[in-house]
């Protein structure tokens, strides 16, 4: 049985929809970056030395964090499927979950914790949840960090903070990010100007990636660009204010979409609805392309279906290796979207009160 | 403050600021541009931007001198014989480009006013000015802020687990928080 099995089957502390802001915002992330004084930074970093940090810090973080139901492991114990599915679950990076070297995540009972070992930093500490929560995402991995300094010595320098592999981290280490969904402000072609405008206040917006090479069109992950000169408080106001301004933006374009363009609207959420319901092959992104107008049809409600759990768990479940992880003949691509389409029909047609 | 200049022109500042990740090496690119190369190149970003490499082989001309460039996003001098290396892991400055990750925390010190460069030229600043191994929060937060923090994650984790009961009574306790003393 597989050790990352107890998670698969259940929801992720991320998807919550609508979460807040009328389904907008789909989750916050806030990442500290640490590096143990002793050790190199990976890159001159040798494979032995490599192992004794990822002990270091995993028998540490077990004894310090005790995160109720916590699962520490291996990396090296763990299939690519499994590491894949931490990936969907966006509990470890593609980074760490692609590389050789060894390396370790201690991923908290309820999923909102997650320390990654010897990553590009030896320490990634992440808290992720659903909706707009930044602000209490930070409070929680201060004070996890909090609690860890009193026994790991961070690499910290008088004027840079503290030191990390890559000096875009320097300062705080904190990396801030909330993930949007923004498929009005997309089809309107609004997008642009407000893409203009981030670069200016410092901010990165990211496509979501799904198995493709093309990132999907209505996702979006907007995070800090910069991590030093400011305190931890003052990024995330400032990140803050950045997505309730973007968010403001997408629901001026979502209004305008039913008022103006509703028609237009209507058969692009009741077409994906009919082509869901009906498709006997799903690829994953199109299943992502697709599930993005149900779930803005549902948010404006131009569908009369209006059930946002089962929404995030097809986002979640039919993702690659959740599929092939629980299912014993999903082992091709082909049979994989059979399974998808399958999966997808099944759940968007459980009528109301026959949930779970 | 200057930010950070496009790297295809290398005129104008930088408008977007586009980061990969190879899931295979895990090597970092960045690719920062500015707004009128993005029109000249006809790039559709709303649509989630294309790899950096492809971006680098739309112009033929701007390829050879922006690749050399991205290996060094901040503006790197290139490599010198005999150049200083940092003496606990060996680095030279110039290797720093490639990937852009330092040796070990000593090549902050190591390479002085190189790293300072680079840091300004990144971040705006080399002056760091939030929490420390052992300090306090930059905001110190009252007992209210503090418990609601609290609640808010034992709330998030009794709905993940199931536990509406907890959860309808920490929803009560939130509210009450929320409420003016009277
Ligand atoms: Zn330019
Ligand atoms: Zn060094």
């Amino acid at each position: 049985m597989s050790q990352i099995a107890p998670l698969l089957s259940r929801p992720s502390a991320w998807l919550n929809s609508p979460g807040t802001h009328g389904g907008v915002v789909i989750s916050s992330r806030v990442r500290l970056a640490r590096n143990l004084d002793g050790f190199a930074f990976q890159r001159k970093l040798s494979k032995v030395r490599q192992q004794e940090l990822v002990d270091h810090l995993r028998a540490t973080v077990d004894s310090v964090a005790r995160l109720p139901g916590a699962l520490s492991l291996r990396l090296d114990t763990l299939s690519d499927l499994e590491r894949q599915a931490l990936v969907e679950r966006q509990l470890i990076s593609r980074d760490l979950a692609g590389g050789k070297k060894p390396a370790g995540v201690y991923i908290s009972g309820d999923e909102i914790h997650s320390l990654m070992f010897n990553e590009e930093d030896h320490l990634r500490l992440q808290v992720i949840s659903a909706g707009m929560c930044v602000n209490a995402n930070l409070e929680l991995a201060v004070q996890l960090d909090r609690a860890l300094e009193k026994a790991l010595p961070w690499s910290n320098h008088p004027d840079y903070g503290y030191l990390t592999a890559c000096p875009t981290n320097v300062g705080t280490g904190l990396r801030a990010s909330v993930m949007l969904h923004l498929p009005a402000l997309v089809e309107t072609g609004e997008f642009k100007q407000v893409m203009r405008s981030l670069g200016k206040l410092h901010m990165t917006v990211r496509g979501l990636h799904g198995e493709g090479s093309e990132p999907s069109g209505h996702f979006y992950q907007v995070s800090n660009q910069r991590a030093l000169g400011h305190s931890e408080q003052q990024i995330v106001d400032h990140l803050n204010e950045t997505v309730e301004r973007i968010i403001a933006y997408e629901q001026l374009a979502r209004e305008a979409l039913v008022s103006k363009g509703r028609l237009k609207l209507e058969d692009k959420v009741h077409r994906a609805w009919g082509l869901l319901t009906h498709a006997r092959s799903l690829t994953s992104d199109e299943l992502t392309d697709q599930l993005s107008w149900v779930r803005l049809g549902v948010s404006l409600r131009v569908i009369a279906w209006q059930n946002w759990k089962m929404l995030d768990r097809i986002f979640l479940q039919c993702q690659p290796a959740h599929i092939q992880l629980q299912n014993a003949d999903a082992g091709d691509v082909e049979a994989r979207d059979r399974l998808r389409a399958e999966l997808v029909r099944k759940w968007l047609l459980i009528p109301p009160g026959e949930q779970n | 403050m200057l930010g950070v200049t496009c790297q295809l022109c290398s005129k104008r500042p930088a408008t977007s600021h586009l980061t990969e990740l190879d899931p295979d090496s895990g090597q970092r690119q960045e690719l920062h541009i500015c707004a009128t190369c993005i029109q000249r190149l006809d790039l559709k970003l709303e649509n989630g931007p294309p790899p950096i490499a492809e971006i680098l082989g739309m112009k033929p001309d701007d390829v050879s001198s922006a690749k050399i460039k991205v290996s060094g996003t901040l503006n790197l001098p290139t490599a010198t014989k005999g150049e200083d290396r940092c003496p606990h892991c060996g680095l030279a400055f110039s290797e720093f480009g490639s990937g852009k990750l330092f040796g070990c925390a000593h090549d902050y010190s190591a390479f002085g006013e190189k790293v300072d460069t680079l840091l300004r030229n990144y971040h705006g600043t080399s002056h760091h000015v939030g929490r420390r191994p052992g300090s306090e929060p930059a905001v110190p937060q009252d007992a209210v802020t503090a418990r609601r923090v609290q609640i808010d994650a034992a709330l998030r984790q009794a709905v993940v687990s199931e536990n509406y009961e907890n959860a309808a009574k920490l929803r009560d306790e939130l509210k009450r928080l929320d409420e003016p003393a009277s």
